[in-house]
C-alpha cells in the first residue's frame, strides 16, 4: 500500500451518469466530504457517460466514442479526477487504455488519465490517508452498517480496505455481510438481458443483508446500490441503502 | 469445430434449471464447500501467489511455442515405442479411434474420464462400430447410466441425489436397489472390475501431455486412470493439443495448484505419469499406446484474442466461484464445458454465432479470474467475445439502437442533459412514490423481480450548479 | 501420417502469428521451489501425518525382523491365499519367506504378449487380495508413495488388489515431487521405464452427494512399513 501523498489542491469530479440521472445526493455528499478535506472540487459540466454499459454490450465503436469524449472533458486539467464508481472507475482505468490503444491521441490521453483517475473511497483512503484510525468506540453512532463491495472495486480495481476502513472511522457499526464478495447480479445489461439470472443473484444478496441485521447497506457503487434497494423495495424491506459517501459527510 | 447445440434453448434450459429447487441446492453448496477446501488448501501452501504466477507463466509460454512443444512431444512418444496420430477435428479423431479398436480387435472399451472424448462424441463412434464403451470412473458411469451428460467438470453428477443415483445403478446395471453411497460403490467396484479385465482397449484422457519425456499424466482419486491404462492390451490417450507442458519438473509445479483448486487436497490419490507402452521385460501395462492429438478448433482459436483460454487445466474453481453456475448449474450451458471456461471455450471453439448467449450469461463479477490457478482473464474474454457477436451483427436490435441512441446522447451534452431531463419526467410520470414497478419491453426483465427508482427531479448537475449558485450570491451578498 | 503432423504445426505456427498470449514469453526463467530444510525425523513424522490425514495407514518396523512380522501379521488377516508382491531383489528386504511361513503363496505376475493368454494372466492377477511394493521414494509434504515400473516390478501389485502393502526406508522420503523429479533424474527415468505413479492414499471417490467412500477401483487400504533401520542391503539404483 502506498504511503499518502501531500494532498492535492484541487481534484475534478467524474460524477457518472447513474448518480447525475437517478441519485444526485450521493454526488452531493461526495462532493461535500471532498470539501471538507480541504478540497475544491471542479466539476466539468460536458460529462455525460463514461461509455461502459456500451462496452460491456460489445459495441465498442460506441464505446470508444463515449470514452473520447470523456477523455477529452477530463483532460483539460491534469488534477487528479475522483469518480464515486468501481465499475466507471475500473473502466477508465483498466479498459480506456485498451480500447484506445493505438489512437495516436487519445491511447497516451487514456494512459494519462488511467494515471489519475481514482475511485472515491480509494482515494480517500490510499491517497488522502482518511481512515488510518479507527473512530474509538465512544464516538460510534448506533447506525448498524454492513458494506456490499462492489465486484469492479473489489476485484477490478483491487480495493479492499478502503470501504471498511472509512466506514470503521465514521464511527458507524459495521456488521458482516455474510458472503460479502458475492456479485449481486446487477451486471448492467445483464440485469435486463439474464433477467432471471440476476434476480435469483439478487434474491441470496438480499437474505445475506437481511441476515446482517444491518439497517443500511452502504456501497461505493450506485449500480450496485439501485439494484439492491430495488429489490429491497420489492420485498418491502425497511432497509435503507446509501452511497459510502452519504455515510461519511459531516 | 463441431460442437452440437442443443436443441432446447439456452433460456428454456436456465428456466428449468431456476425451476429445479433440488439442483440449485446442490450446485449451491458443492460451490460453498469446495470454495471452501480451495481456500484452505491455498492458505496451507507456502508461496502459493508465486507458485500460480509460475503456472501461468509455464502455461503461457507452452502455447506460445506450442508447435515446438507438440513436435518434442510427438517425438518422445514414438521414441517410447508409442504412436501419435493427428486428428484435425472431431470426425477424425473418431474414426482414429474407432480404427485403433477394430484393428485390435475390440469389442470392448473401457474409459477413464476425459472431456475432449466428450467434446468429440467418442462412445457413440464406438458403439455404432460395434465395440462396447464403458465410463469407469463412478460419476460418469452413473450419468452413462442415466443417459445423461456432466453437469460439473470433477464432480459429474452432483446434481443428483444419493437415492436418485442408487435407482439409476439399481434400474440400469443391475444393482441392489441401495441409496448407501459405501454400497453402491462396492457394487460398481465389482462390477467395473470385470470390466477392467475384460476389455480389449483402454482410452483415457490426459491431463498433462509432458514434451520432454513424451508422457501423459492423468490424475484420478478412484483408480480407473490407472486400471484403463495398465490392463488392457491397447492404451489410447485422446488429448488436446493444447494440454502440454515442457518438462517434468514444469509438470511438479501444475500438480500443486491442480488438485487444490478443482478439490482442496494436496495431490489426487493417484498421479499416474505412462510414457509409451511397457518396455521389454516389463511384467504388466499395454503392449500397444496411441495418443491421439485433437485440434477440433483449437489452433484457430489460438489465432484469436481467446488464445488464453487455452492456458486452461481444466480445475473446475472457476466453476465452484461463479454465482452464475451456482444458481443454474452445469447442463444449462449446453456443452461439455459448463461455467465460466465454458462460457468462453464454447463458442470460441463452436462459434459465438451459436451460442450467443454463453458469453451474456456473466455480470462480469471476476470471481472465475480471481480462482483461476494460472490466472486467466476470462472476464476479458467473455467482452471480447460479446464484441465479436456484436461485429457480426447479433445484438438484439433494441440493445444495438438502443446503445447507438445513447452513444449520440453521450457525446453531445446539450442532447444528453435533455435526454436525463425527458427520461426523468418520463419515469416519475410512470412511477409511485419514486419506483416503478414495471417497465416496458425491452426492459420488463428487471421489473419481474425488483423495482426500479425513478429518476431524480433534479440531475446532479443542476444541484450543484443551483448550491454553488445560492453560495457565490452569499459570498457576494455578505 | 506425417502429412497430418505437418498440416497440424502449420496451423498452430500461423495462428502463433496473431495469438494474442498474455503472460508468454519466449523463455521460461529458471525457477527454484522454496527449499525445505528438514531432518530425516522431521521428514518421517510429515510424511506420516499426511498420509494418515487421508487415510493410509503407517506402521513402523525398528528392525527386520518386527518389518518382516508386521508383514506376516497382515498376509495372515488381509490375504486370501495369493499374494502378488516383488521378488526379493526389488524390496528392501526378503519376504519370500514371511509371505510362505504366513501361510501366502507369492504370486508375480507377468502379463503375456500373446492376446488369449494375457487375458488370463490379468484374470489370474485379479485374484489376490493383497499386494506387496516397495517403493522408490516417498514424498512428505503430501504423503505420496513414488512406485517406477521395471522389469521385475509389476505396479499391479499396488492398484488390483483390496490391500497395497509398501515397503518404504525412511531415508528414501523427500520433502516434494520437485525435489523427487530433480533428485531421481526423472527424465531418465521415464524414459526407460512406462509407468511412475505417485499413490497417496486409498483409492477414494466424493462423486455421489460429496460424501466420502474409499476402495473404488484401486486398494480400499494403503498400509506402509516404515523401515527405519540400517539396510541390510543397499538400496539399488535405478
Amino acid at each position: 500500500m502506498s504511503d499518502p501523498s501531500p494532498a492535492p489542491g484541487r481534484v475534478q469530479l467524474f460524477v457518472t451518469c447513474m448518480i447525475e440521472a437517478v441519485r444526485p445526493e450521493a454526488g452531493l455528499a461526495v462532493v461535500d466530504v471532498l470539501e471538507a478535506l480541504g478540497l475544491t472540487v471542479d466539476y466539468p459540466e460536458d460529462q455525460t457517460c463514461c461509455g461502459q454499459p456500451a462496452f460491456n454490450a460489445g459495441s465498442w465503436d460506441d464505446a470508444a466514442a463515449m470514452a473520447r469524449h470523456t477523455l477529452d472533458v477530463l483532460s483539460r486539467s491534469d488534477a487528479p479526477i475522483i469518480i464515486p464508481s468501481g465499475s466507471c472507475g475500473d473502466m477508465v482505468r483498466h479498459h480506456y487504455p485498451r480500447l484506445l490503444e493505438g489512437d495516436p491521441v487519445y491511447g497516451p490521453l487514456a494512459a494519462a488519465v488511467a494515471e489519475r483517475a481514482f475511485e472515491f473511497s480509494e482515494f480517500l483512503y490510499d491517497v488522502l490517508g482518511v481512515g488510518r484510525e479507527a473512530a474509538s468506540p465512544a464516538e460510534t453512532t448506533g447506525e448498524k452498517v454492513t458494506n456490499h463491495p462492489s465486484c469492479h472495486l473489489l476485484r477490478g480495481m483491487g480495493v479492499r480496505e478502503a470501504p471498511r476502513a472509512l466506514l470503521s472511522a465514521a464511527g458507524v457499526e459495521l456488521v458482516e455481510l455474510p458472503n460479502a464478495e458475492e456479485c449481486c447480479g446487477f451486471g448492467g445489461l445483464f440485469a435486463v438481458k439474464m433477467s432471471d439470472i440476476s434476480g435469483a443473484m439478487l434474491q441470496r444478496k438480499l437474505d445475506a443483508i437481511e441476515d446482517s441485521g444491518a439497517s443500511t447497506v452502504v456501497s461505493c457503487d450506485v449500480s450496485c446500490l439501485i439494484h439492491i434497494a430495488g429489490g429491497l423495495h420489492r420485498r418491502g424491506s425497511a432497509v435503507q441503502t446509501k452511497h459510502i459517501a452519504e455515510v461519511l459527510r459531516p | 469445430m463441431s460442437l452440437p447445440v442443443p436443441n432446447v434453448t439456452f433460456y428454456e434450459r436456465v428456466e428449468d434449471a431456476l425451476a429445479n429447487d433440488y439442483q440449485r441446492g446442490a450446485f449451491d453448496r458443492a460451490s460453498s464447500r469446495f470454495q471452501a477446501l480451495r481456500r484452505n488448501a491455498l492458505d496451507a501452501l507456502p508461496a502459493a501467489e508465486d507458485i500460480r504466477d509460475r503456472a501461468r507463466a509455464i502455461r503461457a509460454h507452452t502455447i506460445g511455442k506450442l508447435d515446438v512443444y507438440l513436435a518434442q512431444f510427438a517425438d518422445a512418444v514414438e521414441a517410447n515405442g508409442g504412436h501419435v496420430h493427428w486428428a484435425a477435428d472431431a470426425e477424425t479423431a473418431r474414426r482414429i479411434v474407432v480404427d485403433i479398436a477394430t484393428a485390435a480387435g475390440a469389442t470392448l472399451a473401457v474409459k477413464s474420464k476425459s472431456m475432449v472424448t466428450e467434446e468429440i462424441h467418442l462412445n457413440e463412434a464406438l458403439e455404432a462400430a460395434g465395440v462396447r464403451t464403458v465410463e469407469s470412473d463412478l460419476g460418469e458411469y452413473i450419468i452413462q447410466l442415466a443417459g445423461e451428460t456432466p453437469s460439473h467438470i470433477i464432480t459429474p453428477v452432483i446434481h443428483k441425489t444419493k437415492e436418485q443415483c442408487g435407482q439409476i445403478l439399481h434400474e440400469k446395471a443391475g444393482v441392489p436397489l441401495t441409496d448407501e453411497p459405501a454400497e453402491m460403490t462396492a457394487a460398481v467396484r465389482e462390477k467395473m472390475r470385470e470390466v477392467f479385465l475384460s476389455a480389449d482397449v483402454g482410452i483415457s484422457g490426459a491431463n498433462f501431455g509432458v514434451a520432454e519425456t513424451g508422457t501423459i499424466c492423468l490424475v484420478t482419486n478412484e483408480g480407473n486412470g490407472r486400471m484403463t491404462t495398465t490392463l488392457p492390451r491397447v492404451h489410447v490417450a485422446v488429448m488436446g493439443i493444447e494440454r502440454l507442458v515442457p518438462t517434468l519438473a514444469d509438470l511438479s509445479v501444475m500438480l500443486q495448484v491442480l488438485a487444490r483448486s478443482a478439490t482442496g487436497q494436496k495431490i489426487t490419490v493417484y498421479t499416474n505419469l505412462v510414457s509409451g507402452p511397457r518396455r521389454p521385460g516389463e511384467p504388466d501395462g499395454p503392449d500397444e499406446m496411441h495418443v491421439v492429438l485433437v485440434d477440433n478448433g483449437r489452433s484457430r482459436v489460438l489465432g484469436t484474442q481467446m488464445a488464453e483460454i487455452l492456458y486452461c487445466i481444466r480445475c473446475g474453481a472457476c466453476l465452484n466461484a461463479c454465482p452464475v453456475y451456482r444458481e443454474i448449474g452445469g447442463h444449462a450451458y449446453g456443452s461439455v464445458y459448463p461455467g465460466p471456461v465454458g462460457a468462453v471455450l464454447t463458442p470460441a471453439l463452436g462459434g459465438v454465432e451459436n451460442w450467443s448467449e454463453l458469453p451474456q450469461a456473466s455480470s462480469l463479477c471476476g470471481a472465475c479470474r480471481e480462482v483461476c490457478p494460472v490466472r486467466i482473464d476470462i472476464p476479458r474474454m467473455l467482452l471480447e467475445l460479446r464484441h465479436e457477436a456484436d461485429g457480426a451483427g447479433q445484438s438484439p436490435a433494441w440493445a444495438g439502437m438502443g446503445l447507438a441512441a445513447f452513444r449520440t446522447a453521450a457525446t453531445r451534452p446539450g442532447l444528453f442533459r435533455a435526454a436525463v431531463s425527458l427520461s426523468s419526467a418520463g419515469s416519475r410520470a410512470l412511477g409511485r412514490g419514486g419506483w416503478l414497478g414495471k417497465l416496458p419491453p425491452p426492459l420488463s426483465g428487471w421489473t419481474d423481480t425488483r423495482d426500479f427508482p425513478a429518476l431524480a427531479e433534479k440531475p446532479f448537475s443542476q444541484q450543484l450548479r443551483e448550491r454553488r449558485a445560492e453560495k457565490g450570491k452569499d459570498e457576494d451578498g455578505t | 501420417m506425417s502429412s497430418d503432423r505437418d498440416a497440424m504445426l502449420s496451423r498452430v505456427r500461423a495462428s502463433l502469428r496473431s495469438a494474442y498470449l498474455p503472460g508468454a514469453l519466449p523463455s521460461l526463467a529458471p525457477w527454484t521451489p522454496q527449499a525445505t530444510r528438514a531432518s530425516r525425523a522431521e521428514l518421517t513424522a510429515r510424511f506420516s501425518s499426511a498420509l494418515e490425514a487421508v487415510g493410509g495407514e503407517i506402521l513402523l518396523a525398528a528392525s527386520a525382523a518386527e518389518a518382516q512380522r508386521l508383514v506376516g501379521e497382515l498376509v495372515a488377516r488381509d490375504g486370501n491365499g495369493e499374494v502378488l508382491i516383488w521378488p526379493d531383489d526389488e524390496l528392501p528386504l526378503p519376504l519370500d519367506g514371511t509371505v510362505r511361513a504366513a501361510g501366502g503363496r507369492p504370486i508375480r505376475p507377468h502379463l503375456s504378449a500373446e492376446r488369449e493368454a494375457r487375458r488370463a494372466d490379468v484374470r489370474a492377477l485379479n485374484r489376490p487380495s493383497l499386494g506387496i511394493t516397495g517403493a522408490l521414494a516417498a514424498l512428505a509434504d503430501t504423503g505420496s508413495l513414488a512406485l517406477v515400473s521395471g522389469p521385475r516390478r509389476p505396479l499391479v501389485a499396488s492398484l488390483t488388489p483390496l490391500t497395497h502393502l509398501a515397503l518404504l526406508p525412511v531415508d528414501r522420503i523427500l520433502p516434494d515431487m520437485a525435489t523427487f523429479m530433480a533428485a531421481h533424474e526423472a527424465t531418465a527415468l521415464a524414459a526407460a521405464s512406462r509407468n511412475l505413479v505417485f499413490i497417496t492414499g486409498p483409492s477414494r471417490t466424493a462423486d455421489i452427494e460429496m460424501i466420502i467412500t474409499r476402495g473404488v477401483h484401486g486398494p480400499k487400504r494403503l498400509v506402509v512399513v516404515l523401515l527405519d533401520f540400517p539396510p541390510q542391503v543397499s538400496p539399488r539404483p535405478l
